[in-house]
């Protein structure tokens, strides 16, 4: 059962690469909160039970409901609805990242193997290192802060996902952390949307090269 | 034998005393003798299985020239003799409209040539030591050279030759510092040393020493053969060339580069996997990129060009699959990836030297090579529509005909692949899977379009409109590839066991006989016979049908619109690759120009739009760095003076300073 | 011959089932089962229009089309225990390749015309087409690699995987060969077959000249291509566990059914995408399917 939540969560990558709505980056974001926790319930076996009802209130609760909406709330009433009426425009076409998604899914397909042993489980492994790049180059890509966050929450997914393929137990620390960025994520898109971007009047990240300390 | 050999060789240089037409006969005479006998050679050994090794010129460079004949050198024998038959019965009619303009020096010239050229390469085949193969291998290049350059009066075509020389001798230079390597590790010079090269190997990574000679071979044979980074002298110099003399460069002269790096993988004692992986990945780059920039070209001998390069990468792909197989110890995939690329060879140069034809005689009757200026030709030259039709659709690989044949065995390799264990070998069998589907469709793509804006529709300039038939010798010339590529595509197992028969020495213990795919291919013939039949059948029961009933005819829907040209509604070729040229812009540099409309015009006047497009790695890496070499060439160039006495004086000086430097004891 | 004699049941009544299902789903009153065979019919009884700028080619192309389709209906399998009348190691790449030959003489059937609106749909056709071969090679892929055997008849045999992972692979290779399917048919979302502006027909514009008995066997040929589809997954669905005879002809024709109810209510739900992200969208089919057949083989390697 498990290999479907890993398939589908690797699908959701790349149907981000050809969305063109913002409400639909954010409705996969909510679907890949809810997969990841069906994955971990399934690829965790080691853990007390206060440790899963804490690890499945981030992942369910926390990335499946709570941001999704939160970011859905911040994009109506700023209005950003499309990627077209963006003012900084994306540099690569769908059709490229399409592709670049693919040779980057067989690349860490490959890389696992290279690296195999009894613990790791490559399935995982390898969508979790697709999620990271693929949010990197994501923010390569696109000017947009909200875009930004999107694919920084993605990031964060994957890595959370990396924790899981390594090993059957996920230390607390390891969860904080990653709730910590997520806050700080937040908050950072917040402050900006309600600040900065009434002020400068412009939504691409460049203005933030404009703050002095 | 070899004495016909020889006499020919020297007989041929008598072609300057003929007349113009006489010079052609001469030469078709010393041509068929040296074809009979070299054949006969050739199918005395494939039928014995034994070599045939013999000394043509005892002390002809402190040893004697040897001619040693197995059975890949005969099945290239075959094949170069083929081309150089049907191209040769071409060359009668597409090169009568020059005997006007031409003088006599001029055709003995090309004849002698042709002669020369077909001479080398029996000759590259046949020597397997180095010496005598480096001068095959220039006098290959050097004759290609002077057949090229047969239009030289028009201004860039002598240009084009030399950019040809330039990098044909490039290529050289690595070929004789791939044996000069050879030479310092094991003693002998020339392919047979390459038999004693020991070196550990094993499935790592690494790249072992092996890798880098093969490396230095591959650039120098590359170059030949037009793989991708080293291609760019294919699509300038086929245009550039008369078409017979493009068929014969498209169908065995480039086949000559992938002789020689089949007979190095022969020849070295084992194989390991850096080189496979080399040569299965550049190929499958080779392949796209050549078909992918088939498809944004407007001239029609271009478009050719490219597909070339194309093939040849289908070609690489199969010799990467064999190499592959072997060295994962897999013969039955390693024997399909091999026969897979001989088959290709032959198949390529069949149904390529017939579109060269085809092209051929549509420039000859039309004067033009631009897409977007013919039209409707089916109806004016009804043969060469067929010819050309029989050569897209086997190019495509597409069955009944013989391309289809080779992409199936190599594909029945991959798939052969995909059922083994392990990670990494079912993922490159993936690739491999995708990039034969990938260049299938484009190659399809490419090919509807040029048929279609070729020879359908209506006709888009006046020349189009006039144009003749051929004549009947270049329709002769025709047939014979084409009666081939029908025969393999409906009987491919006789072709496959006859390419098996290669094969055996290298696989002594393999059962070629009993394989599964033997039973597929007799099926795919007889699918493709009883389909051509039934399609007959049934358009034949169609037609009677129509009898009975009511058929108009009448012109074309025109949307209301009959003012205008009827050819000027339709698409034409840019317009039919234009969406795929949206999606391929990494490979190609676009140099179209835009139409700019004033801020006061209201009322359009007459714009110039001009489409063109350029080769991204020779626009953006040679050229450049051959402008900047140039630029510091130039200053060196003042002491080129033309005056005879500077050029005594620098010797001169010369024997001076080496006189007194002897003296003073510094040298 | 028990597949294709299934086959030719399903087509008979396919097209019929999709105009029924589109016409309930937008309140109109449905026309009868069998309708379109009313029309084929009525369609071979006519004389036929050609156009002067035409050729052989345009003549030969439909003929063509239709033999093809025939001759690959014969290579389907039913389960692994009937083969198809022509079964050998490799037939699926004759399947593909007759495919692409049909669609060879269609494209440059459609540019014999000389008429600027065949020559769009022909373009874009080639493109499309192009671009989702790899999906079903990449299925095909995944069959083969599960099984270990290459030829359609021995392909659909039980697949070697525990019950999830079998329903996973099921599930995605449905997924994509539904979207092959109506992409090859050229149905929603590439292309609407019931839209009239020509500028924006992809496969209706390159046979919009062909009349009379050309049309008709062009129309069989659409509806033989779609059953043709349906059997391919219904021998995919029937592979996953063996069953006795006349319960998996029972499913075979269930499947088809629920393919064409299926078809007909993508078509009434979806609409037709951008032109512009058409290639987009047949790349993600086939990307999905490199991911399918990379799970697989993780799957397969116990990785």
């Amino acid at each position: 059962m498990n290999a479907l939540f890993i398939l589908l969560f690797a699908v959701s990558i790349f149907y981000f690469s050809i969305s063109v709505n913002v409400k639909t980056y954010i409705h996969l974001l909510g679907i890949q909160g809810v997969l990841l926790f069906l994955i971990s319930l399934n690829g965790l076996h080691e853990l007390s039970y206060v440790h899963l009802i804490f690890v499945g209130l981030e992942t369910l609760l926390f990335k499946g409901i709570i941001i999704p909406v939160y970011l859905l709330n911040i994009a109506k009433k700023n209005k950003v609805t499309n990627i077209k009426n963006f003012k900084a425009r994306r540099k690569m076409k769908g059709f490229y990242l399409i592709l670049t998604t693919t040779l980057v899914f067989v690349f860490t397909i490959f890389l696992g193997n290279l690296l195999k042993n009894d613990f790791l489980n490559v399935k995982i492994f390898a969508t979790a290192i697709t999620a990271v790049l693929m949010g990197l180059i994501f923010i390569v890509i696109n000017k947009n802060i909200t875009l930004h966050i999107i694919s920084f929450i993605i990031i964060e997914n994957g890595v959370f996902l990396m924790a899981i393929a390594i090993g059957n137990q996920m230390p607390m620390m390891v969860n904080t952390a990653i709730l910590l960025d997520l806050f700080v994520s937040v908050l950072v898109l917040g402050v900006f949307f309600n600040k900065l971007a009434y002020h400068f009047h412009d939504d691409s990240s460049d203005i933030l090269s404009k703050l002095k300390d | 034998m070899n004495s016909l050999i020889i006499a020919v060789f020297i007989l041929s240089w008598f072609t300057f005393a003929f007349s113009k037409k006489l010079s052609y006969w001469y030469v078709f005479v010393l041509e068929l003798i040296l074809w009979i006998s070299t054949s006969y050679l050739a199918i005395h050994v494939l039928i014995s299985g034994n070599d045939y090794i013999s000394e043509l010129i005892s002390n002809f460079y402190f040893n004697p020239l040897t001619i040693k004949i197995d059975r890949l050198t005969a099945f290239f024998i075959l094949l170069i003799n083929f081309t150089s038959l049907s191209s040769y019965i071409y060359a009668k009619q597409y090169l009568q409209p020059y005997l006007k303009e031409k003088s006599r020096f001029n055709f003995s010239l090309h004849y002698f040539n042709f002669f020369l050229l077909n001479f080398a390469m029996l000759f590259v085949v046949m020597v397997s030591d180095a010496i005598g193969f480096l001068l095959a291998w220039e006098l290959m290049s050097l004759s290609s050279f002077f057949l090229v350059i047969f239009e030289s009066d028009k201004p860039n075509i002598i240009k084009t030759g030399i950019k040809y020389l330039v990098q044909m001798h490039i290529g050289y230079l690595f070929l004789v510092a791939g044996f000069v390597a050879v030479y310092f590790k094991t003693g002998i010079f020339g392919f047979e040393g390459i038999k004693h090269l020991i070196e550990s190997t094993s499935l790592n990574y690494g790249l072992s020493s092996n890798f880098w000679l093969f490396i230095l071979f591959f650039i120098g044979f590359g170059i030949k053969a037009g793989f991708f980074p080293l291609h760019s002298w294919l699509p300038h110099a086929h245009p550039a060339a008369p078409s017979h003399v493009s068929g014969l460069m498209s169908g065995i002269m480039i086949k000559m580069g992938i002789y020689g790096i089949i007979r190095i993988l022969f020849n070295l004692p084992e194989l390991d996997l850096s080189i496979g992986l080399f040569i299965f990945l550049i190929s499958i780059f080779t392949g796209v990129f050549g078909v992918m920039s088939a498809i944004v070209q407007h001239d029609l001998k271009k478009l050719l060009a490219f597909h070339s390069i194309e093939n040849i990468g289908i070609i690489g792909i199969g010799i990467g699959l064999g190499v592959l197989g072997e060295v994962y110890h897999q013969p039955a995939i390693a024997v399909l990836g091999w026969a897979g690329a001989l088959l290709h060879i032959v198949n390529h140069s069949l149904f390529k030297s017939l579109l060269f034809y085809a092209a051929g005689s549509v420039y000859l009757k039309t004067h033009t090579r631009n897409l977007n200026k013919l039209g409707g030709l089916i109806k004016k030259m009804p043969f060469t529509a067929f010819a050309f039709l029989i050569g897209a659709i086997a190019i495509s690989g597409i069955p009944p005909f013989n391309g289809f044949i080779s992409e199936f065995i190599i594909y029945n390799g991959f798939f052969e692949g995909i059922k083994q264990s392990g990670l990494v070998f079912p993922m490159l069998m993936m690739f491999g899977v995708l990039a034969l589907a990938l260049i299938g469709g484009l190659a399809m793509f490419c090919f509807t379009k040029a048929f279609g804006v070729v020879f359908l529709g209506t006709a888009r300039s006046n020349e189009a409109s006039h144009a003749k038939e051929v004549g009947w010798s270049i329709k002769f010339a025709e047939i014979l590839p084409i009666f081939w590529i029908v025969v393999i595509g409906l009987l491919p197992v006789y072709f496959f066991n006859f390419v098996n028969v290669i094969l055996q020495n290298r696989f002594p213990l393999f059962p070629f006989k009993q394989i599964a795919i033997t039973n597929s291919l007799k099926w795919v013939g007889v699918l493709g016979i009883i389909l051509i039949v039934v399609i007959a059948l049934f358009y034949a029961i169609r037609k009677l049908i129509l009898k009975s009933k009511k058929v108009v005819y009448g012109p074309t829907w025109g949307c209301g619109y009959t003012a205008a040209n009827a050819s000027a509604n339709q698409y034409n070729a840019s317009s039919f690759a234009a969406n795929f040229k949206r999606i391929s812009n990494p490979v190609f540099v676009d140099l179209s120009s835009e139409i700019e409309y004033g801020d006061e015009e209201i009322f359009p006047e007459k714009k110039n739009f001009k489409t063109h497009v350029e080769d991204k790695l020779e626009f953006k890496l040679i050229v450049p760095i051959a402008n900047t070499i140039l630029k510091y060439v130039k200053k060196i160039a003042v002491l080129q003076t033309g005056k005879i006495q500077d050029y005594i004086l620098y010797p001169l000086i010369f024997i001076i300073v080496m006189i007194v430097l002897t003296i003073l004891n510094i040298i | 011959m028990i597949s294709f004699i299934l086959i030719l049941i399903s087509a008979i009544f396919f097209p019929g089932i999709i105009a029924i299902t589109k016409a309930k789903f937008s309140g109109r009153k449905a026309p009868s089962v069998l309708q379109p065979w009313f029309d084929i019919i009525r369609l071979s009884k006519k004389g036929s229009v050609f156009s002067t700028t035409t050729s052989i080619i345009f003549q030969i192309s439909p003929v063509l089309n239709f033999v093809i389709l025939i001759a690959v209906a014969l290579i389907i399998p039913f389960t692994n225990k009937f083969p198809g009348i022509i079964h050998f190691q490799g037939d699926f790449l004759i399947f593909i390749y007759l495919l692409a030959l049909g669609k060879f003489f269609l494209i440059i059937g459609a540019l014999d015309v000389g008429s600027g609106f065949e020559g769009m749909g022909a373009n874009r056709e080639a493109l499309y087409s192009m671009l989702a071969e790899p999906a079903f090679f990449m299925v095909i892929a995944t069959l083969v690699l599960l099984t270990g055997n290459s030829s359609f008849s021995d392909m659909f045999s039980g697949l070697n995987l525990n019950l999830y992972s079998a329903i996973l692979f099921v599930l995605l290779a449905l997924y994509i060969l539904v979207q092959f399917a109506m992409i090859e048919s050229s149905r929603l979302p590439v292309d609407d077959p019931k839209t009239h502006l020509e500028l924006t027909m992809i496969h209706e514009v390159m046979v919009l000249d062909n009349s009379g008995i050309d049309m008709a066997m062009v129309n069989i040929g659409n509806s033989l291509k779609f059953s043709i589809f349906g059997a391919i997954m219904a021998n995919i669905i029937l592979a996953i566990w063996p069953i006795n005879l006349v319960l998996s002809i029972l499913i075979f024709l269930v499947v088809e059914l629920i393919f064409a109810l299926l078809v007909g209510f993508l078509e009434s739900f979806k609409a037709r995408l951008k032109l512009i992200y058409n290639s987009q969208f047949i790349l993600t089919i086939s990307s999905i399917g490199v991911v399918l057949f990379l799970m697989i083989l993780l799957l397969k390697n116990q990785l």
